[in-house]
């Protein structure tokens, strides 16, 4: 690796996130702190800032490393993945980011906490940071691996320089931070993938991608340029990922607390139209053109993309592209150590601990929290197993709470049904992984997430059906009286 | 081969998006305020 180049990526992260992180922290120092301040940004977030910390939020490793492995073997219907996330995201901007915008809520399980008491809330809220913690440690893996690759060191030893950035992306301004970083990465990335596409184009024989589509097509591989691939691919691989992105994501505290920091409902809706195009969309062309030279396809696809961007990009042009990457991976390390931390310092801290704490009490215990957590990450990060099969197995944990949720907000509140709901789906999560029973039931191939929207929903609507409870939140004269008076909705 | 992916992926992204804003437009006004 080029040393100038390493050096220009790490000179870029530096000062972006300090420069910024400063900047905001100057800015905010004179004020007076309020609820939220550093968790939500003020909960005065406008749009670009939004919409880019939506997007990047989920487009982390999964999607950049991800997506070059993923085409090699699904060609450009690889793409499906990414499209998956844009579904999460009308998901999340026309109903559960707004319902947690509209309920003036910090985390996820305050809400869990109003509806079905101080037990649910509890569970969830050690479920769901448990869960992002998982998230983190995976995410300082693949910045490990990014760092490895460009320097020739041990992920370990990438994975602690990242991080130490990574925790400086989120800890000296919170919130606000994050958002302003993510929105110079995002413009950065954009400007370097549309450069990288041209420039690779230029590179390629006859200036064109027309060499890459004769590959296919003379392999007699020509599905592979289509991102509709075979009806196989769309059942098993697109199908699968979007219910197992949509609704396990869909509630995930690292992407409500981007929509709880915007300034009002319409400034989510809104982001929407940005978030969902920036899903990457580069990264299939970036993958498929790498298959089809020998000598990239000779490494296999795990690093052929990489390799073939550091060696067929001007160096500028390739140091702002693993900037960019790095930006994007880190962001998203950024909000996984401030959604648990957040948590933590709101379910647990305060609520459990020292219910009178002042806000610059529960900021200090979420700084904290996250260098704490970031800690540990780096430290556990080069023993994880399989980046894929640990996704499948957290996210999972997450499905049955976005069920709970939305059972709670549009049909009925019972306290007993959600707490069945939750244990049933996460005993049988934790059987599909750790048991045979996938095989024995000739279902080795059924994703974890998909088995328990199955078993959330079953166990939801029967339960539901025959258990008392009040009715859904949007159904009750709670809601009718907010609506006249427009209060923050009181939790427990 | 670039552009037919191009083409064909945004189309999709915006596909989704405009029957996203129909299915919100359907849904009760209790999740539609402003």
């Amino acid at each position: 690796m080029n040393v100038g180049i390493l050096v220009a990526v790490l000179a870029y992260e530096i000062l972006l996130i300090f420069g910024v992180g400063l900047w905001l922290a100057r800015k905010e120092a004179g004020h007076a702190h309020q609820d939220g301040d550093f968790a939500l940004g003020g909960r005065s977030l406008p749009v670009p800032v939004v919409a880019v910390t939506l997007a990047l939020t989920v487009l982390g490793t999964a999607h950049i490393l991800g997506v070059f492995e993923m085409t090699w073997f699904l060609g450009a219907s690889a793409v499906w993945f990414s499209i998956a996330h844009v579904i999460l995201l009308v998901v999340v901007c026309r109903s559960t980011g707004l319902w947690v915008r509209r309920f003036g809520v910090t985390t996820v399980s305050e809400i869990l906490g109003s509806f079905f008491g101080r037990t649910t809330r509890l569970a969830v809220s050690c479920v769901m940071a448990g869960v992002i913690f998982g998230i983190l440690s995976i995410e300082t893996q693949g910045i490990g691996i990014i760092i490895s690759s460009m320097t020739g060191w041990s992920i370990r030893n990438g994975a602690v320089v990242g991080g130490v950035l990574g925790v400086f992306y989120v800890v000296l301004a919170g919130m606000k931070e994050i958002g302003w970083v993510n929105l110079i990465n995002a413009c950065v990335m954009y400007v370097g993938l549309i450069l990288a596409t041209i420039f690779l184009a230029l590179r390629l024989p006859g200036g064109s991608y027309t060499t890459v589509a004769d590959f296919y097509e003379s392999n007699g591989e020509g599905f592979m340029l289509s991102i509709f691939g075979t009806p196989d691919i769309m059942l098993t691989f697109a199908l699968g990922t979007t219910v197992a992105v949509v609704f396990s994501q869909g509630i995930n505290q690292m992407l409500m607390q981007p929509a709880m920091s915007a300034k009002d409902e319409a400034t989510i809706k809104k982001s929407l139209w940005i978030a969902a195009p920036i899903n990457g969309l580069f990264a299939v062309v970036i993958g498929l053109t790498a298959k089809s030279i020998p000598e990239f396809a000779a490494l296999g696809p795990k690093v052929a993309a990489t390799s073939m961007l550091v060696e067929y990009l001007p160096a500028w042009l390739g140091a702002v592209l693993l900037a960019s990457f790095l930006g994007a991976i880190m962001s998203t390390f950024a909000i996984t150590a401030l959604a648990p931390a957040t948590i933590f310092s709101v379910d647990i801290y305060k609520n459990l601990y020292k219910p009178e704490a002042s806000e610059d009490e529960v900021t200090r215990v979420t700084r904290i929290t996250i260098v704490v957590l970031a800690i540990i990450a780096m430290t556990v990060a080069s023993f994880l197993p399989p980046i894929l099969a640990a996704m499948n197995w957290l996210f999972a944990w997450l499905v049955p709470i976005f069920w709970v949720v939305v059972f709670g907000f549009v049909w009925k509140r019972s306290t007993s049904a959600a707490l069945l709901t939750l244990v049933v789906s996460w005993v049988l999560n934790t059987i599909w992984s750790f048991t045979s029973l996938p095989e024995v039931l000739g279902l080795a191939s059924l994703n974890n997430a998909i088995v328990t929207v199955v078993a959330a929903l079953g166990v939801g609507i029967v339960c539901n059906l025959f258990m008392k409870g009040k009715p859904g939140y949007f159904r009750s004269s709670e809601y009718s009286d907010w609506k006249l008076n427009r209060v923050p909705m009181a939790t427990q | 081969m670039f552009w037919s992916i191009f083409l064909s992926s945004v189309g999709l992204i915006f596909g989704i998006l405009v029957v996203g804003q129909l299915i919100a437009m359907l849904l009760p006004s209790e999740t539609d305020l402003e």
